[in-house]
């Protein structure tokens, strides 16, 4: 869907009853749609919504869409209903209080806020500046050797004990679970504070799905000091397939 | 309807469990003006407020050192990183979610967080959303009741004691021209 990165600022408060705490500020950073990679995730779900398109007028039609993607001129105010229509723009802020636990690892539960950039849309008036309110949350093991082939883990207390000494791994990679919450189409008595911005619709499906998100982040004498993270949508294409007793 | 038996009906207690509450500390937070509006959600409005650090502060009214009760260093210090998810609900109730910390003034770190309840008044939501009638006045401000449940957490040896108590807040929303000023709330352990 997009990419999110961000600076952090991070201090130790120190150990509590349940872990290490560690506080966390998002101070800043950019979200930007990388559209290769938007339309290659795409066109891997082409085998199943080929299958349903069949039956579903819906689908028929998107996968209309779909086949032309090389030919779409992807820019931010295309006029084209589309599923996605990316979104650029910053992370204005966020904070967390990261618990490293005493078995090694590390418990994530951001607020974060993101903000489409503004814009003058086709008739020339400034639009664009939704605001998008989003929870991340996540588990990371924080032992994360070179080769987990060759190295073995060793027990939760020496890898909790290593960071607490800041000499823990010098980058991580982990998954996250992301929600997302943003305007709808405000009521027409509502005053100029809570009017939806012009572009809110193009964001409509974000909070009517699950998100996961692929993250690294860049870690300096055991303290998170910036993060990346893709952001992918959950759609399951096929139905559960029932559970019969032998 | 199946009647009660009378072995069943003497089994329930007549009487309440014992409770108190210890009082803790307070702090005021004076609200940033330039809040997150991010507008109208099923069922209400939300947006994000946050505290001013170098206004925002935690007290005891007494002024006493200790907390009477209990024997322990009072708390003393600012507030600092406060954030608040507010949504206003369509029937003029509040509900928010906030986390902040305390850096008290012997440099040891506190953090809190707590869900808020509170009623906003008859028609208050439509009011406050539309931005016709302004809630509050500078010279008469509207302080509207709210109740908190929080827990806090420090690494600190001198405030452990506060790690292990379920707490509750009688707080007030001052509203001044539709805009939250100051959140104010006196503490409790719940004992």
């Amino acid at each position: 869907m997009f990419s999110v990165g961000s600076t952090i600022a991070a201090h130790r408060i120190g150990e509590t009853s349940e872990g290490y705490r560690v506080d966390i500020d998002y101070t800043g950073g950019h979200v930007t749609t990388d559209w290769k990679m938007y339309k290659e995730s795409w066109q891997e779900l082409f085998p199943a919504y080929l299958r349903e398109a069949k039956t579903d007028e819906a689908k028929r039609k998107k996968l209309a869409v779909l086949r032309s993607l090389d030919e779409l001129p992807f820019k931010k105010g295309d006029d084209a209903r589309f599923d996605w229509y990316g979104l650029e723009g910053k992370l204005v802020s966020g904070s967390d209080w990261l618990l490293i636990r005493s078995d090694g690892v590390a418990e994530l539960d951001s607020r974060v806020t993101l903000q489409e950039d503004e814009f003058t849309d086709s008739g020339g008036k400034a639009a664009g500046g939704a605001l998008i309110n989003t929870e991340l949350g996540t588990v990371v093991d924080l032992w994360q050797p070179k080769d987990p082939a060759t190295e073995r883990r060793p027990p939760g207390s020496v890898v909790y004990e290593a960071w607490k000494a800041s000499k823990g791994s010098p980058a991580l990679r982990f998954t996250m679970a992301l929600r997302f919450n943003l305007a709808e189409a405000s009521q027409p008595w509502a005053g100029a504070d809570f009017k939806s911005t012009g572009s809110f619709w193009k964001y409509e499906s974000l909070p009517r799905y699950d998100y996961v998100g692929n993250a690294k982040a860049t870690v300096e004498r055991g303290l998170i000091t910036g993060v990346y993270f893709d952001v992918w949508r959950v759609e399951a294409l096929d139905p559960p397939k029932e559970v019969t007793g032998s | 309807m199946i009647a009660q038996k009378p072995y069943e009906r003497s089994r329930r207690r007549s009487f309440f469990i014992d409770k108190t509450l210890l009082y803790l500390f307070s702090y005021d937070v004076e609200v940033d003006m330039d809040r997150q509006n991010i507008g109208f959600v099923p069922g209400g409005v939300l947006f994000n407020i946050k505290g001013r650090d170098n206004l925002s502060r935690a007290y005891h009214v007494l002024r006493e050192r200790t907390v009477p009760g209990l024997g322990v260093a009072a708390i003393t210090g600012a507030i600092v990183g406060g954030g608040d998810t507010v949504f206003w609900r369509e029937d003029d109730m509040e509900f928010s979610v906030v986390r902040l910390s305390i850096a008290t003034d012997d440099g040891e770190t506190i953090h809190g967080q707590y869900p808020v309840v509170g009623y906003l008044g008859q028609g208050v939501f439509r009011r406050l959303v539309s931005g016709k009638g302004k809630v509050g006045k500078e010279s008469d401000p509207v302080d509207i009741p709210v109740i908190t449940t929080p827990r806090f957490d420090t690494a600190s040896a001198t405030y452990s004691w506060i790690n292990d108590l379920a707490c509750v807040g009688y707080g007030r929303v001052r509203v001044v021209r539709s805009e939250f000023r100051r959140i104010s709330y006196d503490i409790y352990a719940i004992t």
